[in-house]
């Protein structure tokens, strides 16, 4: 693996998490079309970002990241949100499979009409707080 | 009540209730759930998530608005949990959340992962959790954890790679 590889791969819990700002996503997406220990590299990160949350459920939960996510100052470098080009689509559907990102779509688009909420876990902290 | 969070702290440290309440409403369950996947007993990562709740009712004038109030309660829980495992470590107490995980229907692939994670160190189990579970950016993580971002980045990179040498039945070295 060369040192262009050991860069992108260092990029790959950023943009699965969604936090990678447009040039980073851009720069993985193009590489992973090119360069197959890459593309699987991509593949098995997103399915064990899977199974934590499949864990998350198996504990009773949603992961933590679908609570409501304002944006923080430290993220204000990488707000800006663009779409992905039709060569960066490809490349995922590639890496991943279609009904993956079919999959992925949807639950994007419930998450920003506020149609999926993360559950809660009713836990009366204060409650217990003397205070 | 409502506003922002910076505002509910500033509330917190005028000794507001309310500003407390809704604090809680907003981060108890993502505190608890990762305090959860840290320590793997639900009563600790209750108990971790209240203390965390509690520093930030008797500590919130020492919060100076350098990050993000999500970023200092998670700094706060993370050290929480920090406490708790180490005091665990000299009782040797069974995990209760391995025991709950294996008597699911389907809970053979979460058992697997939670065994895996259980055997990283306490940095990598971190850093995984942060990164992939709770989603914080790279800049959130370095200020939780008190590193620089550049590091966050390379370390979390090594993390899930060591992650997921064990979940193919390696060892999770180098």
């Amino acid at each position: 693996m060369d040192n262009l590889c050991d860069e992108v791969q260092q990029l790959i819990p950023w943009v699965l998490n969604g936090t990678a700002g447009v040039a980073d996503q851009r720069a993985l997406h193009r590489h992973i079309v090119e360069c197959a220990e890459c593309r699987r590299e991509f593949g098995r990160a997103m399915i064990l970002q899977r199974r934590l949350e499949t864990l998350g459920r198996a504990l009773g939960d949603m992961p933590c990241e679908e609570a409501d996510r304002a944006p923080d100052a430290e993220d204000a470098q990488d707000a800006q949100s663009q779409g992905l080009s039709e060569r960066d689509v490809v490349a995922i559907v590639e890496t991943v499979g279609l009904p993956v990102v079919v999959a992925a779509g949807l639950r994007l688009v419930a998450r920003v009409r506020g149609l999926q909420r993360p559950s809660r876990v009713e836990i009366p902290l204060v409650e217990c707080i003397e205070l | 009540m409502t506003g922002t969070d910076e505002q509910l702290i500033e509330g917190i440290a005028g000794g507001s209730e309310a500003a407390l309440r809704t604090l809680e409403q907003r981060y108890a369950d993502r505190l608890y759930r990762y305090a959860l996947c840290r320590l793997g007993h639900a009563d600790e990562a209750r108990d971790a998530a209240q203390d965390t709740l509690l520093a930030v009712w008797t500590g919130a004038d020492g919060f100076e608005g350098d990050s993000s109030v999500s970023t200092w309660l998670f700094g706060i829980c993370r050290n929480k949990v920090g406490d708790r495992l180490r005091r665990r470590r000299a009782r040797e107490e069974p995990l209760e959340l391995a025991q709950a995980l294996a008597r699911l229907d389907h809970g053979e692939d979460a058992l697997q992962l939670w065994q895996c994670l259980s055997q990283l160190s306490d940095d990598d189990h971190d850093l995984v959790l942060l990164v992939l579970y709770c989603g914080f950016s790279q800049q959130q993580v370095a200020r939780i954890i008190g590193i620089p971002a550049g590091t966050v980045k390379s370390r979390t990179h090594y993390a899930r790679r060591r992650l997921q040498r064990l979940m193919d039945g390696g060892d999770g070295g180098g």
